[in-house]
């Protein structure tokens, strides 16, 4: 047996049943409720992982990206990014930091409760390395605070922000998935395996065209890790589907519900670092998003899973149709409600509209006209917040806000609204999960722009146009 | 001052890295969407009016740079335990030491684990980010003293079994009569409900008295016995419990500090469960008596922790 | 009254809006143009986006079949 075979079977060998109080008070049933599945030891972590060789590898990674950080940051890294990319950051890193903290605290559970030696081991790991990647999201933000305005009280942000509130929800739904298997399938599958390569891979390569090499580095040696977890969530969905018939269904709606999720919070607003935050642009969000998650993640899961009856995610269609202008609609969306955001907005120039009337034909028909009124002079701030969707949180704007998708569920003797028919589906299938969100719109009914600001604790200069760009 | 996240503004003096990287960052306690499980709550546990992002963990560790202390002292500890497996250290111990050493190790790898159990509940519950990230670096921990144990106690017993039913370190946990009552507290630890409650079951009670133990045990027993891999085991251990006995220590007085009645709750905790760990550390010293070392070891254990109640403001339990 | 109004053809998202129970529909039609920054030029109904119905611009909108958080659509004529 070799060293590393050794030490990962010392690892398998530390559980036991337990005697002096009854199993289902350690490994609570309800924790696996609907998962039908009975060799549970017979199942192997394909890493064979120990904490010895964890350490060594980790403590290797951050020798290198660390020092070429600092290196960065000390010797005006800063200085050379493109402002337009520096205000895109300011959202995406307290999003990123949603996620890696949420995954982090859900895999503490996961690893804790799962009765698969294999799950128990390769979640313990994921917990640890996502601890690593919310750090690391925090020494970059740490770094563009000391440079710029809009990082400064991203914390609270997060907590309270109209914007953050979609990956806010995202998050907190997988810590409180009741049944350990949903929370990997919604991390290890649908965040890890579909959208990191998006994320960690697709975005860098823009952000290195605009002077972004830290995030760059940062991303990269995030994805390193993340390779370990996709193994897993890809092992287990694979495990349960070859394992009983009966958890098919389950699976299936996993999918479907987790996918259309993350389509909605992390795909369409991703859609506009590339295409608009982007000055130097590379592809276009629509050809990733065609490229990294129809081709490479649905395409893949259809020819490895299909055969034990696991159809592609129900709402697939109408992602794709989608962005064609989600990008285009978030980014005029938020434009709109510029005073009322923590980073700076701006008009797309000529060259920006270039590239999209090169790759997205229909974007002068659609959205050129919102942009000659703001050329006339039209500012287009809006007084108050827009209809918030009851699942997602996101504005009900999509595909276009002149021609939404609204769907209405009457629940608890008011209205809920949704952005799609993806999230009234789920809303319609766990109504009790996701009522209880009340959206920051009603929250803030009748209050003023200041009072709105107040809340979101936004200070002073924060929010506006960019001048430069 | 330079500038720094708005959360610390104000202070007279800057955040460390450490405060940088942890403080001030969760979220969640208002949730957007409702399940049994829930995301974090504040009742869920009995402390109460504790500001708990004023957590501080005197360690002051962070991914970064726990990651590197311990990569290096993995090295340390892997080259001393390769060396004494391979040159012929252990073939040259006593055979009696080797015996109950290696069954005493053995067991104590699944009481280990069993605490990293216990603390990733904390881990996953607890309501501050700086909470969770000690909790979290101590199951990492007791992983490394778990995967070390059962390597050395291999070494010492003469290596690994084919099959769980043959394995010595699993007989010993599962059936030694020195080892059971310690196998009890921690099942009992593994079914709590309340985060603050395991820390102090474990952490304060069962930890507050094993750690030192076998500290005193690995350190003068393998000293006497010339068995270098034992007392740098025990050493390596060590150094990283202090660090969760200190952050235990910070959180008691963080809580106490925020209201009185949290006292009352802790030493109602602490009652509770310090029986089972006295009973559980009595039991190994009466079945591993190492010539009276253990003894000793178990007398030093009772009096750190007695330190410890003291300077928390805790009594010690009395039988009941 | 808590209400939702968005306009076909309009930029703005929906907006929740507090209109007096007493008003009549065409009113507040009126005042949600405005806050919608609608285009005035093309003449909209308006309906309940829940219930599909046209409503009688004269009816008090507390006497219009409302839920809590409705929405007031301005289609196109």
């Amino acid at each position: 047996m070799s060293n590393q075979t050794a030490e990962y079977t010392r690892t398998k060998r530390l559980y036991w049943e337990p005697s002096y109080v009854a199993k289902e008070a350690i490994y609570p049933p309800a924790n696996y409720e609907g998962i039908h599945f009975s060799d549970w030891d017979r199942w192997d972590d394909p890493f064979h992982m120990s904490f010895k060789q964890y350490v060594e590898i980790q403590a290797k990674k951050d020798n290198g990206f660390h020092p070429a950080r600092d290196a960065f940051d000390r010797y005006g890294g800063t200085d050379k990014m493109d402002p337009r990319w520096v205000e895109g950051m300011k959202v995406v890193y307290p999003i990123l930091f949603h996620g890696e903290y949420g995954a982090l605290r859900s895999h503490a559970r996961v690893s804790r409760y799962a009765p698969a030696p294999a799950l128990r081991a390769a979640a313990f790991y994921q917990s640890i390395d996502e601890l690593r990647h919310s750090q690391n999201h925090v020494y970059q933000m740490r770094m563009f605070n000391r440079h710029t305005d809009g990082f400064a009280n991203w914390a609270e942000w997060k907590r309270h922000h109209f914007l953050l509130q979609p990956a806010k929800m995202l998050f907190e739904d997988i810590v409180a998935c009741e049944n350990v298997f949903e929370s990997v399938m919604g991390l290890n599958i649908l965040v890890e395996v579909a959208y990191t390569n998006l994320v960690f891979v697709g975005i860098p390569s823009v952000g290195v065209l605009n002077g972004d090499l830290a995030g760059a580095g940062e991303f990269l040696t995030t994805q390193s890790d993340e390779t370990r977890h996709m193994a897993i969530g890809q092992s287990t969905l694979r495990t349960l589907l070859e394992g009983d018939d009966r958890n098919l269904p389950v699976i299936q709606y996993w999918l479907d519900k987790w996918f259309w999720l993350l389509h909605r919070i992390i795909g369409c607003p991703l859609g506009v670092i590339p295409d608009y935050f982007a000055k130097r642009k590379a592809l276009p969000m629509r050809q990733m998003f065609q490229r990294y998650i129809v081709d490479n993640y649905v395409a893949g899961m259809v020819e490895d899973l299909g055969k034990y009856g696991l159809q592609p995610p129900r709402f697939l269609d109408d992602a794709v149709a989608e962005m064609e202008d989600a990008p285009h609609t978030l980014f005029r969306t938020l434009f709109q409600y510029k005073h009322m955001l923590f980073n700076k907005m701006f008009v797309p120039t000529e060259a920006d509209m270039e590239f999209f009337g090169e790759h997205y034909p229909h974007w002068e028909e659609r959205h050129g006209a919102f942009w000659d009124e703001v050329r006339a002079g039209d500012p287009k701030d809006l007084p108050s917040l827009p209809m918030l969707c009851q699942v997602c949180q996101l504005p009900c704007v999509f595909p276009v806000p002149e021609r939404p998708t609204i769907r209405g569920t009457e629940w608890g003797g008011e209205v809920r609204w949704f952005c799609s028919d993806g999230c009234q589906w789920i809303f319609e299938h766990e109504p009790e999960r996701y009522s209880k969100a009340v959206g920051l719109d009603r929250v803030l009914t009748g209050k003023d722009v200041a009072q709105i600001r107040e809340h979101m604790h936004l200070s002073g200069k924060l929010g506006g146009v960019l001048e430069e760009c | 001052m330079p500038k720094t996240f708005a959360w610390f503004e104000g202070r007279k003096r800057p955040p460390s890295e450490y405060e940088e990287l942890t403080v001030g960052l969760h979220f969640g306690e208002d949730a957007l969407v409702h399940t049994r499980v829930g995301t974090w709550t504040l009742d869920n546990t009995r402390l109460a009016n504790v500001a708990w992002e004023d957590f501080r963990d005197p360690a002051a560790l962070h991914y970064r740079s726990w990651v590197a202390l311990q990569a290096g002292a993995e090295r340390e500890l892997g080259a001393t335990l390769d060396l004494a497996a391979s040159a012929g250290f252990v073939d040259g111990l006593d055979a009696g030491w080797r015996r109950e050493m290696g069954t005493l190790t053995g067991g104590l790898a699944f009481a280990e684990w069993g605490v990293a159990m216990a603390l990733q509940y904390v881990e996953r519950f607890c309501l501050s980010s700086a909470i969770a990230q000690s909790a979290q670096l101590q199951v990492c921990d007791e992983l490394r003293h778990a995967q070390r144990a059962l390597e050395w106690a291999d070494a010492l017993s003469g290596g690994a079994s084919a099959s769980a039913a043959e394995d010595p370190a699993r007989q010993a946990w599962m059936e030694n009569p020195a080892l059971q009552p310690l196998r009890r507290a921690v099942e009992l630890a593994l079914t709590l409900t309340d985060w603050g409650e395991v820390i102090v079951a474990v952490n304060l009670c069962l930890e507050g008295l094993l750690q030192p133990f076998q500290r005193e045990l690995h350190l003068t027993a393998a000293r006497r016995e010339r068995d270098m891999g034992t007392a740098m085991l025990g050493r390596h251990c060590w150094i990283d419990e202090e660090r969760h006995l200190g952050w235990t220590d910070a959180f008691l007085r963080l809580v106490i500090d925020a209201d009185p009645a949290n006292r009352v709750t802790l030493q109602t905790w602490y009652d509770t469960h310090a029986p089972a760990a006295r009973e559980a550390l009595d039991a190994l010293a009466a079945g591993f008596p190492f010539g009276g070392v253990a003894a000793d070891a178990a007398a030093t254990a009772r009096t750190e922790l007695a330190k410890r109640l003291a300077a928390a403001g805790l009594e010690e339990a009395t039988d009941r | 009254m808590l209400i939702y109004a968005r306009a076909d053809g309009c930029s703005t998202p929906a907006l929740l809006m507090t209109p007096e129970e007493e008003w009549p529909v065409k009113m507040f039609c009126r005042i949600a143009l405005s806050t919608l920054r609608a285009d005035k030029s093309r003449e909209r109904l308006p309906f309940n986006s829940r219930t599909g119905e046209q409503l009688d611009p004269a009816t008090p909108l507390g006497e219009a079949g409302f839920l809590p958080y409705d929405l007031l659509e301005l289609r196109y004529a």
